[in-house]
């Protein structure tokens, strides 16, 4: 059979075969509107607050601070513009970081051309936000701070408990873009001190266009879609009660294994890291060498396009990513890349390979054996 | 193999003509479907693509990539256009050669395509030269790039590439890539005539520097003015990111974008 090894978690996940027969049912048979009162529509309600619960199991929230959204750019656009319609007498400053994700950034932009002012915080040459310079940027005016979790290219995990405590301290909510390491990593919302927290179900294993948005009780926010006063009135739209049931099954599946598989993936990823080292010469590895998401491996070869050996390993079965799938799709350098001191020529020369659980030793085995032919052949075009 | 019209293709693009020859001999040998296009492409049927680059690469053949066949390249005889297209005798010496590395789909237009090519020498000399000669490109001394858009096409000279962005099929990028191989060349041969212009037509001074900077003497960069900020600057002895408000503050995100070019092409 061909070879087929799938490097690219990050851009999104298979759906689990759990998730699959879970959610079976709510298409054919509990087909019912969760908002209709009678015994078919009730069926779909018990299942959604069923899956809220489980949900805010794993986050040790309340389950009604959780908000089901699309997916992770509805719930970042929902926080941002949320919190400012709803905070907008109070001021108008936000602050966020420079390598935040498109569905951050572009919100932000949107703001800005309403009267809303914006600082991007800078990062260290690892990717990592100085909870000081967050403090630093922050006037009478702020009502946010926006810093992710973990860096959806680099890998980078941001130390947003520290950040949350210094916005705190000034009174100003705090939120984070988590679709990178909801059910990746193992936290409570209540450790990380934060306000409001981004998830997409489609990163771990659930459906895509289902995800959400926790909102810690007493948080202050516009409605995002206005109708039928769902959710609370915050997110009209009738339920996507398949995607949620899925979403939930997601979650208790993942966050019954999260330290073990990522245990797994950080010896996988160290192993694949180390191998590249010693097979490939001009290496260098992007973003934080131990604050690092377990399943993100960043890369820069020397003199190679990463488009052109994303393009060589594809035909060798092995599917990764040139910087982050949205940026992917022009020559543009990456935001991120640039913002850690990259020049556009270095930018250009990241690849991202992302790990999940369904990646094994052997793939590694056989990325470490065509890498370096992949590699050469580029460098040969080059001669 | 004939093409039909309601079938899907894919055209595969070989970076020279050597490894576009061998290519070819495996997919003979390998008695796979082909349509020969020129020696440095083929069409193949569209779920055979991936067998197809799969076995040259194994035959140790390079393959820059690969983009679809539209019904607009059947309409209008690509074809024909591709057999009839002949590069221009080789002008100059300086330029040898652009091997194509890479080949895809525009992302945003998917009729159109997007490719990386390599040059056989570093052309970083000859740059400013080049920038002299097309109005409108846009100059980076620091990082030594060359940006200018040819039409709807958008391309940027490193000292060792091109990339060239929304070209309409791979004969456009074949043309661009020989004219811009000869522009090259012709610039390299009259650079004696040619004043070079390093994009440094602004004689900048600290004062015009500190135009740009916030004025407010905030003194987090460790100066004590901005007028002195830009001084020491213009030495060479302050970095940019040192202005903090510049940086960080949206109100001058604008004035941020001309220091970073400005500072850039000062190389300072």
């Amino acid at each position: 059979m061909e070879k087929s090894v799938y490097l690219d978690y990050a851009a999104t996940t298979p759906v689990a075969p759990e998730v699959v027969e879970a959610m079976a049912p709510y298409f054919t048979d509990i087909y019912g509107n969760a908002s209709s009162p009678h015994h078919i529509g009730r069926k779909a309600r018990v299942a959604l607050e069923a899956a809220r619960g489980k949900v805010a199991e794993y986050l040790a929230s309340s389950p009604e601070e959780i908000i089901f959204t699309g997916g992770g750019t509805e719930s970042n656009n929902f926080a941002i513009l949320g919190v400012a319609y709803a905070l907008k007498e109070k001021g108008n400053h936000i602050i966020a970081s420079s390598i935040e994700h498109h569905s951050v950034l572009e919100p932000l932009k949107f703001l800005e051309k309403q009267g809303f002012r914006v600082t991007l915080v800078p990062v260290d040459h690892n990717g990592l936000v100085d909870p000081h310079d967050v403090e630093k940027a922050i006037t009478p005016e702020t009502i946010l701070v926006s810093i992710m979790h973990a860096n959806n290219e680099i890998g980078t995990i941001e130390p947003i408990k520290d950040i949350a405590e210094v916005a705190h301290k000034h009174g100003v909510y705090v939120h984070t873009d988590a679709v990178q390491t909801f059910c990746h990593l193992a936290f409570a919302v209540c450790g990380l001190g934060i306000d409001l927290l981004s998830f997409s179900a489609h990163k771990f294993f659930g459906p895509k266009g289902v995800g959400g948005l926790y909102v810690r009780n007493g948080t202050l926010l516009e409605p995002f879609l206005r109708g039928g006063g769902q959710e609370r009135g915050l997110r009209a739209s009738t339920h996507n009660v398949a995607g949620i049931v899925g979403m939930a099954k997601a979650v208790e599946l993942r966050s019954q294994k999260i330290i073990k598989e990522s245990n797994r993936e950080i010896l996988l990823r160290d192993r694949f890291i180390s191998g590249i080292m010693k097979r490939i010469d001009g290496v260098t590895l992007n973003g934080h060498p131990v604050q690092r998401l377990p399943n993100n491996i960043n890369i820069s070869i020397a003199g190679v396009d990463a488009e052109a050996l994303v393009f060589q390993l594809d035909t060798m079965g092995i599917a990764c990513s040139a910087g982050s799938a949205c940026t992917s799709g022009s020559f543009e350098p990456s935001h991120v890349l640039l913002a850690l001191g990259f020049s556009a020529q270095s930018a250009a020369e990241a690849v991202r390979f992302s790990l999940g659980t369904q990646t094994m030793d052997l793939d590694i085995d056989y990325c470490l054996e065509v890498l370096p032919q992949a590699v050469k052949n580029i460098r040969v075009i080059r001669k | 193999m004939d093409i039909a019209k309601d079938k899907q293709y894919e055209i595969i693009v070989f970076p020279n003509q050597d490894e576009g020859l061998k290519a070819q001999r495996v997919l003979v040998s390998q008695g796979e479907d082909f349509k020969h296009i020129s020696t440095l492409a083929v069409a193949v049927p569209e779920d055979r693509t991936r067998q197809v680059c799969r076995a040259i690469i194994d035959e140790n053949v390079l393959v820059s990539g690969h983009y679809p066949f539209l019904y607009r390249d059947y309409e209008d005889d690509f074809f024909k256009r591709a057999k009839d297209y002949k590069a221009p005798e080789s002008g100059g010496e300086f330029l040898k050669s652009i091997t194509l590395c890479y080949v895809a789909p525009c992302m945003a237009d998917e009729k159109k395509i997007r490719l990386i090519g390599y040059f056989d020498r570093d052309i970083t000399e000859i740059l400013p030269y080049i920038n002299a000669v097309i109005k409108g490109a846009s100059y980076n001394k620091g990082a030594s790039t060359l940006t200018y858009a040819k039409e709807r096409r958008l391309i940027n000279l490193y000292n060792m590439k091109i990339t060239i962005a929304k070209a309409d099929d791979i004969i456009d990028a074949w043309r661009i890539l020989d004219e811009i191989k000869a522009l090259i060349n012709k610039t390299y041969e009259q650079r004696s005539d040619i004043k070079p212009n390093f994009d440094e037509k602004v004689k900048v001074t600290a004062l015009q520097i500190y135009g740009w900077l916030p004025k407010t003497n905030c003194k987090a960069c460790g100066e004590m003015t901005c007028l002195a900020f830009a001084v020491k600057m213009l030495q060479g002895d302050q970095k940019l990111n040192n202005c903090r408000p510049l940086i960080n503050e949206s109100s001058f995100a604008q004035n941020k974008l001309i220091m970073q070019e400005l500072t850039e092409a000062l190389g300072i």
